[in-house]
C-alpha cells in the first residue's frame, strides 16, 4: 500500500519475514496514524513536554517491531528537544523528519 | 503450609502499549505469566497485591519518574524484596548508577534485543526463587519439617500484633514429649528422632492449614493458632494428645509417647506481649508435667482470693 500524497517510498517492518510476529506489526503499524495525530495535536499545543513523551515512547518501541529507522527518527527528535533552549529550528527539523517517516510506515 | 506451584508473574510498569504487546508474544513460551500496568500508581498497587516474581520498571512513567516508583517499591514491605529491572531509553551511567543504588536488580537501555531481555527476566526470576528458598529453609527444622524456633518467634509478635488489630481471637499451645530422653536412652537416637517426626506429622495431621506448628527446641514445641479461641484449640489439643497416645511405631512397637501441653488465648492474656504468651503457656505446661503428663492445663487468670492473698 502506497502512500498517495507522496511518492517516497513505504518503509516496511525488517521483521516482515517473522510470520508469527504479522499480527503484531499489523496492529503497530495500523496505531501509527494514531501516533502521528497525538504528535501533531501536542505540537500544535505547543506541549513539547509531551511530544519528547511520545517521541521517547517511539523510540523504545520500534525497534522491536523492526522499524529501526523510525527508533533512530524518534530518538533524533528527543535529543533536540534535550539540547533546545529558545531556537526550536532542530527540533523543527526533526519533527518533520519523524512525521515524513511515520506516513511511509507501512504493513 | 499450602505452597501452590504457580507460573512466575512478571509484572511490566510501562507507558507505551506496544512494547506490553511485544513483550507478552515473546514471553508467551516461557512460562511466565504476564501482567501490565501503564503508570506508577497502577503499577505500584499491582506489585503490592499480587506480589510478582519480577518488575520490569520504566524510568519514564506519566505519573511518577521511575526513580521514585522504585524508591517506593523499596520501602513497602509487600513489595521490598521483589526485584526490579530498571528500562530506560537513557543509557547514560547516572541513570544506571542511581538505579542500582536504589536497589535495581538490573538495568536494560531500550531499544533492547528481546534474547537478551529473555535471558535477563530468567535470571532475576531464578535468583529471586533461590532467595526465597533460602529464607525459607533458614526458618525450617530440617529433621521435623515444622517451623523452627526463629520463625516462631518473629511469628508470634505478627500474629499477636494482627489479632489485637482486628480484635480476633487466638491461641498459643506449648507442648512437651513426655519422658523423651529415655526414649533416646533405652531406644537410641534414631527411635527418639522417629517419635519427633512421628509428632510434627500427628501436628500437621490435627491443625489447620493456617496453624503455625514450630518445634521450639528438643523436645518441646510450640503452635500458634489464629482464630481459634480456648473452646477450638481446646479441642484441637485433646486429638493431638489423643493421636500422639494412640500412635503405633512399626519400627519400635515397645515405645508408646505421650505429650503434655500448655494453652493461653487471647481472652485471658489480651494485653500481654508475646514473653508474657510463652511464659503463661509455658506455666500451664509445668502444670501438665507435674500433674502426671499426658495431659492439657488451660491458662487461668489468677483467682480473686490469690489477688487478696498477693495483695495482703
Amino acid at each position: 500500500m502506497n502512500d498517495s500524497s507522496s511518492n517516497t517510498p513505504v518503509l516496511r517492518s525488517e521483521l516482515s519475514h517473522e510470520t508469527e510476529m504479522e499480527d503484531l506489526i499489523r496492529m503497530f503499524v495500523d496505531e501509527i496514524p494514531q501516533r502521528i495525530q497525538n504528535f501533531r495535536c501536542a505540537w500544535d499545543r505547543g506541549n513539547l513536554d509531551e511530544v519528547r513523551r511520545l517521541a521517547h515512547q517511539l523510540k523504545g518501541a520500534a525497534p522491536g517491531y523492526g522499524f529501526t529507522p523510525l527508533g533512530t527518527s524518534a530518538g533524533a527528535l528527543e535529543s533536540a528537544l534535550k539540547q533546545a533552549d529558545h531556537d526550536l529550528s532542530a527540533v523543527r527539523i526533526e519533527f518533520k523528519a519523524l512525521i515524513q517517516l511515520c506516513s511511509r510506515v507501512a504493513y | 503450609m499450602l505452597t501452590l506451584e504457580l507460573q512466575p508473574v512478571l509484572l511490566l510498569v510501562d507507558d507505551e502499549p506496544s512494547i506490553h504487546r511485544l513483550l507478552a508474544f515473546k514471553l508467551k513460551n516461557e512460562g511466565i505469566e504476564f501482567l501490565s500496568a501503564f503508570d506508577a500508581t497502577e503499577g505500584f498497587e499491582l506489585a503490592a497485591s499480587n506480589r510478582p516474581a519480577l518488575i520490569l520498571l520504566d524510568v519514564h512513567l506519566p505519573d511518577r519518574d521511575g526513580h521514585s516508583t522504585l524508591i517506593a517499591l523499596k520501602n513497602d514491605p509487600r513489595t521490598k524484596d521483589i526485584p526490579v529491572i530498571m528500562l530506560s531509553g537513557d543509557s547514560d551511567s547516572a541513570t544506571k548508577v542511581r538505579a542500582f543504588e536504589l536497589g535495581a536488580m538490573d538495568f536494560v537501555t531500550k531499544p533492547c534485543d528481546i534474547h537478551e531481555l529473555k535471558a535477563r527476566i530468567q535470571s532475576a526470576i531464578r535468583i529471586h526463587s533461590l532467595m526465597q528458598m533460602l529464607e525459607k529453609r533458614a526458618q525450617i527444622d530440617a529433621l521435623t519439617g515444622l517451623w523452627n524456633r526463629a520463625h516462631f518467634n518473629e511469628r508470634l509478635a505478627t500474629e499477636l500484633n494482627q489479632a489485637r488489630r482486628n480484635n480476633s481471637e487466638m491461641s498459643l499451645i506449648v507442648c512437651d514429649l513426655d519422658h523423651f530422653k529415655k526414649v533416646n536412652d533405652t531406644f537410641g537416637h534414631p527411635a527418639g528422632d522417629a517419635v519427633l517426626q512421628g509428632f510434627a506429622k500427628v501436628l500437621t495431621n490435627e491443625l489447620r492449614s493456617y496453624d503455625v506448628p514450630c518445634r521450639y527446641g528438643g523436645e518441646e514445641f510450640a503452635i500458634i493458632l489464629p482464630d481459634a479461641g480456648l473452646p477450638a484449640s481446646m479441642a484441637t489439643c485433646e486429638r493431638i494428645r489423643k493421636a500422639i497416645e494412640s500412635k503405633r511405631w512399626p519400627n519400635y512397637p515397645d515405645i508408646r509417647a505421650t505429650a503434655s501441653f500448655g494453652i493461653t488465648d487471647t481472652g485471658l492474656e489480651g494485653a500481654g506481649t508475646p514473653e508474657a504468651w510463652i511464659a503463661a503457656a509455658d506455666k500451664c505446661l509445668y502444670d501438665s508435667k507435674q500433674g502426671g503428663r499426658n495431659r492439657i492445663t488451660q491458662y487461668a487468670p489468677p483467682t480473686p482470693q490469690h489477688r487478696l492473698s498477693i495483695a495482703g
